[in-house]
């Protein structure tokens, strides 16, 4: 069994470095004089337990230390070992610690000592003085209601019936008091109820919608009624302004008839007279197409003219180039004329040209050869030593013989051309055979000479060979120049024969043939230009008689020559221009008169129409008065109209307006949102009843079983108490009843009278409440089970013979639970320690 | 029959109807409330034209109340006018919410849209008396309360091909609802219809197979009861007149209630998380549609008495429904009942002789009626005084309830001691 073995005081109040112990297993009494630190052990013990109170406490006293931070140990034993629980003061109460003296550690010591019990209830019932003693009773309904745990205690509960119930009740007072506004279901009652009259506004707001629903009914049928009005008084007024505009038109076309009327007379009189007033020139008319044509013909006339001047100067320029020609011939027009120059002369000439030149030059080269050779042989005669025998003479180089067949063959070709009259192939050969003659001398004189002897025979060789050649080319000279003079001949033959005797070489007849022929170009020059000056001299003729002609009939003056012919055919036309135009006008003014009592005669005709539909109209709307008359009900069918349609606009906005409301009041979710609101509300609320009574079930429930238990089953604690008291007070008051339900304590006398503490002296009372802690100690073996009953001199106000009960009484409690009974009175020391002779005493002295 | 004939079969469409008994504390839901029966109603149009059906039937009830909410008529022209537009016919009967009254001031409907009167049975065939696909036998109401056998009534002439009758009734008085038009199953077949369209009932039921007598249900659920799926029958009948029924749901909001087992919970952050999973649980069953949840928490429990502290429930709820409605689809955790029992051996304490066994044994000893009178006396000044209070609580049950609460305030510090 764990108990206090020792108290430390380190630092605590008046106490330092104070130990009380060893303290016995059951009763100490410790006897001290005031002020020896009786209290301070005790509130000591119970702030190592628990925690010191703070520094500026006021509910309880700190007890501070002028050595410094409070500190105190309290050392506990059992049969397994010693240990101390030890507490520095500080944050909460400071920190404890545990730690073993002996035996195993036990950190949880702490809470395995004050087990179940807080440390209001130690106060009340484990560590208590005189100042504590009444606690037991006024804590009663409290949560520190100390009867109440003794029924729970007593009853096997960890808490308070009492306590449960008054939860019980708190609760359910929260969902409900039947005159509250606070509590839940009230709260929401009230929001129903405030829904209830939302619902029912809106409600009534829907009533009144069914009234605008009908009203809008009606409104309809009478706007449709205005409606119609409205268009019919429409169509009345649009049919009458319709009429009376038809009306008023047909007048107003009355009107612009007679006024046409008036315009078109007028004109068809003055194109009357303008027909009257025109005169054509009906002459200049019917001659028309005559000078017409003939100033369509002015452009030839003029281009004859000019024609007759061109041709005439043409001719003349024709004859002075003719004359010219014929004079630089040499020839007058009549030789001129026996000259041929057609193609064959021309080509005759030039082949006489060449021929005579061909001739010519054969003649001066053979003369030249002859002359050549002939000085050559000349000069070797009179060089050469001894004439060579001509047969000594070998013959000459190789070069000799080609050259003496070149001759031969052109003489061979100019036989051919001089027999063919190819002339110039006969020239040609002529040539070819002095060349081969000529060369070959030379081929022979080129051959070396023989020297002394034979270059004298080679010498006299080549003389004779030049003589030769001197003969030959002689021979052929002399040829040349008989065939020269036999081609002059002929050629003086030939032109003599074609009128060129004039002439006497080819290049003069060739010039004379050139001449002659511009010549006769000339002249054909002229003879054209003549034929062209009488064609173009007709022409202007003829035209200046047609227009002599036209003048005559249309009495004008004759134009005397072709350049005034001009003139007098632009005036002919622009007579005939003003005829023209004269007659157009007059034609015209005949087209209007026409056209004007044509249209004179329709306007009429329209006028009388209109005038007749006019009266037609008067007559069908029986408007006497006319259109005045119509306008009139017209203008009044206005007015009808524009009211009916003001009333229909004006029945329109109402409709519309009531439409938009009831719209809007049907398209309001309000009904619908209030209706689902007032649901939630009383779903909260059943709810919460539900809740409520469940609650309030329990609390009767426990109430129930309050009073059963209360009657049928006293708890045995109270019955203990009821025991000790009457003990105490020598059955005084053998019987107290602690009501469950917080009522005052009573106490029964032997009469039983019943007296509540208040009735009872201050001694007795209190001998009561220690009654009730030693009975309630006694039942509480598992209750704080390391936990020492610390008394403070709670005897003082007992007699001496109810102190010798109380003593009787601890001593008891001691047999069961350690107790440390502290007091300052020797006299109630020796009583306790009479009663139980095993007590264990200690002394204090004065701090 | 050519090809085959389909209609759809509605009925208890109870337009603008409140949603009863929810906790609609948020705006969004409370929008999605009202709006809730106008939707499923559009649901059904929008069925009509998918299915190209050619008549539309509902059996009762269209309207919440007689009067017809000018919003509810006008979105029932509004729907109509749709059906007009795809050339399909409304037929519809009055039942016990929406009477046909002499006083009432309806809109002017479509001309596709025919109530049936409610004097008599009316015949009308479809789509013309000269060649008649099928043909409705209907009767509405004429008062709110029709307590006579109007099943009676109704009876096929030999010649049509395929007779409906559209009926708004309680048959074979099922006590959940108001004895309307009571009539029984032989009733009905003695009638000789080819197909029942009944209304009255907002669960779906097939009451008989041949011939088909069905109720559609309403087409969404109005209060917490009303849980599971709401919707239409599309019918289809063949050509040799053989009905093929087919349910589609059109509820727009989904009421669901779930029991959460606390039994392993100790903690408040145990209870959250078994809420939410709850409320994950009814997001994944709703088929993508927002949720109205009720749970009822169970089970013998350490956190029993964490939610017996008062405000710790409502608290959870609060939190709940404010991270549960950031969710799509969202859903509303209407009502958290805590229904959880302490971790108590009741027959330990009800054997011992201490106060608690006081306690169990008093509870015990409270008969049915002693826990009604005493449920009763303690109801009395509430009720007296708060007007919106409609409990229907099981004495018995809130007496079981009331002594495991005391247990387990009084227990609550034993194992400490």
């Amino acid at each position: 069994m764990m108990r206090l073995k020792r108290i430390e005081a380190a630092r605590f109040g008046r106490l330092f470095d104070a130990t009380l112990g060893p303290l016995g297993d059951g009763l100490t009494v410790v006897l001290g004089p005031n002020e020896a630190g009786k209290s301070s052990f005790t509130a000591l013990v119970r702030s190592v337990l628990y925690g010191f109170p703070t520094e500026r406490s006021v509910s309880e006293r700190p007890y501070l230390s002028e050595a410094g931070t409070r500190e105190g140990r309290l050392v506990f034993e059992s049969a397994e070992g010693e240990w101390v629980v030890e507490r520095v003061a500080g944050v909460r109460g400071g920190p404890v610690s545990v730690r073993a003296l002996r035996g195993p550690e036990r950190p949880d010591l702490l809470a395995e000592v004050t087990g179940g019990v807080s440390e209001q209830a130690f106060k009340v019932v484990f560590g208590f003085g005189l100042a504590e003693m009444a606690l037991i009773e006024h804590s009663r309904g409290s949560d520190d209601d100390i009867i109440a745990r003794l029924y729970a205690a007593g009853a096997g509960l960890s808490v308070s019936p009492q306590e449960v119930r008054a939860a019980l009740e708190a609760e359910a007072g929260e969902l409900y008091r039947p005159r509250g506004s606070k509590p839940v279901i009230n709260a929401l009652a009230a929001e129903a109820r405030r829904l209830r009259t939302e619902i029912g506004d809106l409600e009534r707001a829907g009533a009144e919608l069914a009234g605008e629903r009908e009203r809008l009914r009606e409104l309809s049928t009478e706007l449709e009624a205005a409606r119609v009005r409205r268009d019919e008084l429409a169509v009345r007024h649009r049919t009458l302004a319709e009429e009376a505009r038809v009306l008023g038109a047909l007048e107003d076309e009355v009107h612009e008839y007679e006024s046409t009327l008036l315009g078109l007379r007028r004109a068809a009189r003055t194109a009357a007279e303008d027909v009257a007033s025109i005169v054509v020139d009906e002459a200049a008319l019917e001659l028309a197409s005559e000078v017409g044509a003939l100033a369509d013909d002015l452009s030839s006339f003029r281009r004859a003219q000019e024609g007759v001047r061109e041709a005439r100067e043409q001719a003349t320029t024709a004859a002075s180039a003719r004359d010219a020609l014929f004079a630089e011939a040499g020839l007058t027009p009549a030789e001129g004329a026996a000259v041929d120059t057609s193609p064959a002369t021309r080509e005759g000439v030039r082949e006489w040209s060449e021929r005579l030149v061909a001739a010519a030059h054969r003649e001066r080269s053979a003369a030249d050869e002859r002359d050549r050779t002939g000085a050559e042989a000349e000069a070797l005669r009179a060089t050469a030593p001894v004439p060579v025998p001509q047969a000594a003479v070998p013959a000459g180089g190789a070069g000799l013989l080609p050259w003496a067949l070149v001759a031969v063959v052109g003489a061979v070709l100019s036989g051919l051309g001089a027999f063919t009259g190819q002339w110039v192939v006969a020239g040609a050969g002529l040539l070819l055979a002095g060349l081969g003659v000529v060369m070959a001398a030379r081929a022979r004189a080129a051959a070396p000479s023989a020297a002394s002897g034979h270059d004298a025979e080679r010498q006299a060789e080549r003389l004779r060979e030049l003589e030769r050649r001197a003969e030959q080319a002689r021979l052929l000279a002399d040829t040349a120049a008989q065939t020269a003079a036999d081609e002059r001949l002929a050629w003086q033959e030939w032109r003599a024969g074609r009128g060129l005797a004039a002439a006497s070489d080819p290049a003069s007849a060739g010039r004379v043939v050139d001449l002659v022929a511009q010549a006769r170009r000339s002249e054909s020059d002229r003879v054209a230009a003549e034929a062209r000056l009488e064609r173009e001299q007709d022409q202007v003729e003829g035209y200046l008689a047609r227009a002599r002609v036209l003048a005559e009939v249309l009495a004008m003056p004759e134009p005397a020559d072709p350049d005034a012919a001009v003139a007098t055919v632009a005036r002919m036309r622009e007579r005939v221009d003003a005829a023209r135009e004269a007659r157009l006008a007059r034609e015209s003014a005949a087209e209007r008169a026409a056209s004007a009592r044509e249209r004179v005669a329709e306007t009429e005709e329209r006028q009388a129409s209109a005038v007749e539909r006019a009266q037609e109209l008067i007559a069908r709307l029986g408007v006497e008065g006319g259109l005045a008359e119509l306008r009139a009900s017209a203008e009044q069918a206005e007015i009808d109209a524009r009211v009916a349609a003001e009333r229909f606009d004006a029945l329109n906005a109402e409709c519309a307006s009531l439409e938009e409301r009831v719209g809007q009041r049907e398209r309001d979710h309000s009904m619908g949102e209030r209706r689902l609101e007032l649901e939630s509300v009383r779903e909260r609320i059943g709810e919460r009843a539900e809740r409520y009574v469940e609650l309030q079930l329990a609390a009767r429930l426990l109430e129930q079983a309050q009073e059963r238990y209360e009657r049928e089953r006293q708890p045995d604690v109270v019955r203990e108490a009821e025991r000790v008291f009457a003990a105490i007070t020598g059955d005084v008051y053998p019987r107290l009843t602690v009501p469950l339900g917080g009522s005052a304590i009573e106490v029964f006398d032997a009469s039983s009278r019943a007296k509540d503490t208040a009735r009872l002296s201050t001694g007795t009372a209190e001998q009561l409440y220690l009654a009730l802690r030693l009975a309630l100690i006694g039942q509480l073996d598992a209750v704080g089970p390391g936990l020492p009953v610390l008394m403070d001199d709670v005897f003082a106000n007992f007699d001496p013979e109810r102190k010798l009960g109380a003593a009787a009484a601890v001593a008891e409690l001691a047999r069961s639970r350690q107790v440390v009974m502290f007091t300052c009175h020797p006299e109630t020391a020796a009583l306790l320690t009479e009663a139980d002779p095993g007590a264990a005493t200690l002394t204090l002295d004065r701090c | 029959m050519a090809e085959p004939l389909v209609f759809v079969h509605a009925a208890d469409l109870h337009l603008d109807a409140p949603f009863r008994r929810v906790d609609a504390a948020d705006r969004r839901v409370r929008e999605a409330c009202v709006e809730a029966t106008f939707a499923a109603f559009d649901r059904i149009v929008g069925v009509c034209l998918e299915r190209d059906a050619a008549f539309l039937v509902i059996a009762g009830d269209a309207y919440d109340t007689a009067d017809r909410s000018f919003r509810a008529q006008n979105r029932f022209r509004a729907a109509a006018e749709r059906l007009a537009e795809a050339g399909i016919r409304v037929f519809v009967a009055g039942g016990n919410h929406d009477p046909v009254l002499a006083s009432a001031t309806p809109l002017e409907m479509p001309g596709n849209v025919h109530v049936f009167s409610a004097g008599e049975v009316e015949r009308v065939a479809f789509p013309d008396e000269d060649d008649p696909r099928c043909v409705l036998y209907g009767r509405s109401y004429g008062r709110a309360r029709e307590t006579s056998n109007l099943a009676r009534g109704y009876r096929r002439a030999a010649t049509d091909p395929f007779a409906i009758g559209v009926l708004h009734a309680n048959v074979g008085g099922d006590d959940r609802y108001e004895p309307y038009a009571p009539c029984s199953l032989e009733d009905l077949r003695a009638a000789g219809m080819d197909y029942w369209a009944l209304g009255h009932i907002h669960q779906h039921q097939e009451l008989s197979k041949d011939p088909p007598v069905v109720f559609p249900g309403s087409p969404q659920g109005l209060d917490p009861n009303e849980v599971g799926g709401h919707g239409c029958v599309v019918v289809t009948v063949a050509p040799n007149g053989s009905p093929t029924l087919e349910f589609v749901e059109t509820g727009q909001l989904v009421w669901e209630r779930l029991a959460v087992d606390l039994t392993e919970a100790d903690t408040a952050d145990d209870v959250l998380s078994a809420v939410r999973e709850a409320c994950e649980r009814a997001r994944t069953g709703a088929g993508g549609r927002p949720v109205l949840l009720r749970l009822e928490l169970l089970g013998r429990t350490g956190a029993h008495g964490v939610l017996a502290r008062g405000a710790l429930v409502d608290e959870l709820v609060a939190e709940v429904r404010a991270e549960q409605l950031t969710a799509e689809p969202w859903v509303w955790l209407d009502r958290v009942t805590d229904h959880t029992r302490p971790v108590i051996d009741l027959e330990r304490i009800r054997g011992g002789a201490d106060f608690a066994a006081e306690v169990v044994r008093i509870a015990d000893a409270i008969d049915h009626d002693s826990a009604s009178a005493m449920v009763g006396e303690v109801l009395e000044p509430l009720q007296s005084s708060v007007r919106d209070l409609d409990l229907e609580l099981d004495a018995a049950v809130v007496v079981e309830r009331a002594r495991d609460r005391v247990l387990d305030a009084l227990l609550a510090g034993e194992e400490g001691r």
